[in-house]
């Protein structure tokens, strides 16, 4: 087999039309369900020096969550009819929620010490970005709010989402909820660049800035 | 609807395709062409699935796929081509022949995509998708445990289950092996990539299956599309007028049915427009083998 005579666009099984109305059907079909996660998870963002004890576990929970609806629903339900590769994905999806929830039982999830510096930024721009913005990138297809990817819901923005939140804490454990998040990132990098989206540039900034600032994190210990 | 009766209606077109050319253009272009081993006519313009009805359960891009399929039918039907590998795609296409009340209408064609031991299974899907217990076509996808498969598939046939065999690749891939098969199997059908850019298959194997009688179905004749989107930047050649084309689909289209190897091409779309476009090509002249010459001159120069 002469592997290397495979351009990108041969291993993509759908139309970029077909692709993104995925989402616009996925939401439509349990909205307003898609708000929820993004929604709570940002209250308790946004309330985490009020509530200092129990902010750091519902998150590790919602993310939790996230990834068990994401990848039971949207990859499972959606996204696997026309992509039988992404039907072998799904246990990732629940490894990754099984993860998390080992990290905020025993590792007391997102909290600790704050972070500072470029760590910081990266982080709260990935989360954030991730939580408000990444939704709105159905709005220049066409498609509205109701074609947008939610965390929680759609894999990318849930994986980004996590990368920016396991950034935020120093607890060595959270490397371990890290790989997954990447590994979905490359492929939706790889996916939307065979689509020629621009949103595959997201993908992988999110990515590399993630392993960059870990990389300068350990290089200044 | 019967198979028969949509072929009836350019019957009399057919038998000009097994005439000598005359002129620089071949004459005997014809919509439809004979497969040699059954003597079976299908119209020379088929439909592949890859991507284009791989839609899940979308209503939208349903609907969209029965209208290609009600067009492809409206201008004479014939193959229509996919596999387990496509997704979605084999049940859109039972979606819309069910909606169209269309089942036994076309020239189906499908593929066994697994080893000989999981196919009785894998095909007894496909035939549940489509709404069909019986095909006019099956396929060792990729080659896939080609021997064992091609034994199922002629048990198939000799039990009356199954029209024809066949065997497909793409991309130009395992050639060798390819070719190997074609002269010592029973075939009746062998699907390949052949195009404007892709001409590999000229060499070995469109000799071999007008020698060995085989009918030759051809996928990717735009390389999935890249190839119209490179040309429509380059102007039409001198000879669009005198071939009837009016696109660079129709000029790549006429490219591939002008050899006289070829029983079929399946350019897959999702646009009614493209369906008529590309069916439009076997109602003008097709090159011979000197204007091909010359087309594939004036592309390897561009």
């Amino acid at each position: 087999m002469r592997w290397l005579d495979y351009r990108l666009q041969d291993f993509l099984l759908f139309a970029p039309d077909t692709y993104w109305r995925l989402f616009e059907q996925a939401n439509q079909a349990v909205w307003p369900f898609p708000l929820i996660i993004p929604f709570l998870l940002a209250c308790c963002l946004a309330a985490r020096r009020r509530f200092v004890r129990a902010v750091p576990y519902l998150v590790t929970g919602l993310l939790a969550a996230a990834w068990t609806w994401c990848g039971g629903y949207f990859v499972g339900r959606w996204y696997a009819p026309v992509n039988w590769l992404a039907t072998y994905t799904v246990p990732a999806f629940y490894l990754q929620a099984l993860l998390l929830l080992w990290f905020g039982m025993f590792r007391n999830g997102f909290g600790g010490p704050t972070i500072t510096g470029a760590r910081r930024v990266v982080g709260w721009t990935l989360a954030a970005g991730a939580l408000l913005l990444y939704p709105l990138g159905g709005l220049p297809r066409g498609q509205g709010v109701m074609g947008g990817e939610f965390a929680g819901m759609a894999p990318d923005p849930t994986a980004i989402a996590t990368l920016g939140l396991c950034l935020l804490t120093r607890k060595p454990a959270a490397t371990a909820c890290l790989p997954i998040p990447l590994l979905v990132c490359a492929a939706s990098f790889l996916t939307l660049r065979a689509m020629e989206s621009w949103q595959a540039w997201l993908l992988l900034a999110a990515g590399a800035a993630t392993l960059g600032v870990l990389a300068t994190s350990s290089r200044a210990r | 609807m019967d198979r028969r009766v949509v072929l009836q209606g350019v019957a009399s077109v057919a038998a000009a395709t097994m005439l000598p050319a005359s002129g620089r253009t071949a004459e005997a272009s014809a919509s439809e062409r004979r497969i040699p081993s059954t003597g079976a006519e299908i119209p020379a313009v088929g439909i592949g699935s890859w991507i284009t009805f791989n839609v899940g359960s979308d209503p939208v891009l349903l609907d969209r796929s029965t209208r290609v399929i009600a067009a492809f039918l409206e201008e004479g039907g014939g193959v229509i081509d996919s596999s387990p590998m496509y997704g979605s795609s084999q049940a859109t296409i039972g979606f819309a022949l069910a909606q169209l009340d269309a089942a036994g209408s076309v020239f189906s064609a499908d593929k066994i995509w697994t080893s000989a031991a999981d196919a009785p299974g894998q095909l007894a899907e496909t035939g549940a998708r489509w709404g069909t217990s019986r095909f006019d076509l099956l396929q060792v996808h990729n080659l896939i445990d080609w021997q064992a498969n091609l034994e199922l598939l002629f048990a198939l046939k000799a039990a009356g289950q199954l029209g024809h065999v066949g065997i497909t690749t793409s991309h130009g891939r395992r050639h060798d092996e390819l070719e190997r098969i074609m002269a010592s199997q029973p075939i009746d059908f062998v699907q390949l990539t052949y195009n404007l850019a892709d001409r590999e298959a000229e060499a070995r194997l469109l000799p071999l299956a007008m020698e060995k009688g085989i009918a030759v179905i051809v996928n990717r004749p735009f390389r999935r599309g890249s190839l119209i989107r490179e040309l429509d930047r380059e102007p039409l050649p001198a000879m669009a007028a005198e071939l009837g084309a009016g696109s660079w689909a129709q000029i790549l289209l006429k490219f591939i049915l002008g050899h006289p190897g070829v029983t079929c091409v399946i350019p897959a779309t999702t646009q009614v427009d493209h369906v008529r476009e590309n069916k439009g090509v076997v109602r003008g002249p097709l090159p011979d083998a000197a204007m091909r010459r010359e087309l594939a001159a004036y592309f390897d120069d561009l």
